[in-house]
């Protein structure tokens, strides 16, 4: 406590204004980033693009530039989070779920009519866990480079694995 | 396994302290000796790469399923103990990636396919075996499996091949 305090500069008392305790601050931070840069991505793919691949390649875009620009709050979020513990579960949850969702929604029809219901999970999973490795390295040049990477096994499900490797450039 | 065991249920109770740095060390020592010594076991009577891998994956999903202790000691419960786990964690995964990407010596063009495939399927497995140990109510591993070996699959051999583990065994 008295190195947030301290780094914040603000008084103890002051922060308990605002905050219960350290969790309840975590969390505060855990849910404004996780919810901008959902905003930003859901913006860069915005429908207004006309294709899929160009979407998800653009949303990707989008979450690597919000982590580069803050890769303290990136670090906290995407690391520091699974390590709180039960309290972090649900959150969690609805960060993959949100970000499975606006997958869903930008893919339309694209893709095999068998897909599983939960494969936006489990891509939005494998992208988060990658993402989590990354940000462990704390190499900063590596998340920039894991781009055309990630969109290539975003895509690879809904479009193929050639077309994918084609968007990813 | 009795020490393994009898730390994780230490754990579990009372939470990482850094004076259990050594128990932490050798439990997980021993239960990623026995995984290993496990999927060797189930993948020695196949040569191809996807049976292999087949054979692996639903190792892993049973293990999981009945040994949930453990499994969520090595996914979840690590993670508490900070730089510590994640060291092991990340060791592990890099060990696991190493076997998966096996899958290159059977591709026409091994540079086809993007240098941290492995580690995506590793990481696709991963949150699913993370998110069955901490959200009440998630699917079991199991039933994940096709979804997962056609996403693996895909990521080598292309979505034609991969789909193929979506339909049912007759």
């Amino acid at each position: 406590m008295a190195d947030i305090v301290k780094a914040a500069a603000i008084a103890r008392a002051r922060f308990y204004e605002n905050f219960a305790s350290k969790e309840d601050c975590f969390f505060a931070l855990y849910e404004t980033a996780t919810e901008a840069t959902l905003d930003r991505v859901g913006t860069a793919c915005a429908t207004s693009i006309e294709s899929f691949p160009e979407r998800v390649s653009a949303g990707i875009a989008a979450l690597l530039a919000a982590i580069e620009a803050d890769r303290d709050a990136a670090r906290a979020c995407i690391v520091e989070g699974p390590a709180v513990g039960p309290p972090i579960n649900g959150r969690f949850e609805k960060v993959i779920g949100d970000f499975a969702a606006l997958l869903r929604t930008g893919r339309g029809d694209a893709g095999p009519s068998e897909l599983p219901e939960t494969v936006e999970e489990t891509v939005v999973g494998g992208l988060y866990w990658l993402l989590y490795h990354a940000l462990l390295e704390e190499r900063p040049k590596r998340i920039g480079r894991l781009r055309p990477q990630l969109v290539e096994f975003s895509l690879i499900p809904f479009i193929g694995a050639e077309a994918a490797a084609a968007a990813a450039g | 396994m009795t020490v393994a065991r009898a730390y994780l249920r230490e754990l579990s109770e009372h939470g990482f302290h850094e004076a259990d740095t050594a128990r932490f060390t050798a439990a997980w020592e021993q239960l990623e000796a026995a995984y290993f010594q496990r999927i060797a076991e189930v993948t020695a009577p196949f040569a191809e790469w996807r049976d292999r891998f087949r054979a692996a994956a639903t190792e892993t999903a049973r293990l999981v399923e009945a040994h949930r202790a453990e499994a969520r000691f090595l996914a979840v419960d690590a993670l508490a103990a900070g730089e510590l786990g994640r060291k092991h964690q990340r060791a592990l995964a890099s060990r696991i990636a190493a076997l998966l990407d096996g899958a290159r010596a059977e591709l026409d063009d091994p540079g086809a396919v993007p240098e941290t495939t492995s580690s995506w399927i590793v990481a696709m497995f991963f949150d699913r075996v993370y998110r069955r140990c901490t959200v009440p109510g998630a699917p079991d591993l199991p039933s994940q499996l096709p979804e997962l070996m056609f996403l693996a699959i895909s990521a080598y051999f292309g979505t034609a091949t991969g789909l193929e583990e979506l339909i049912p065994p007759p």
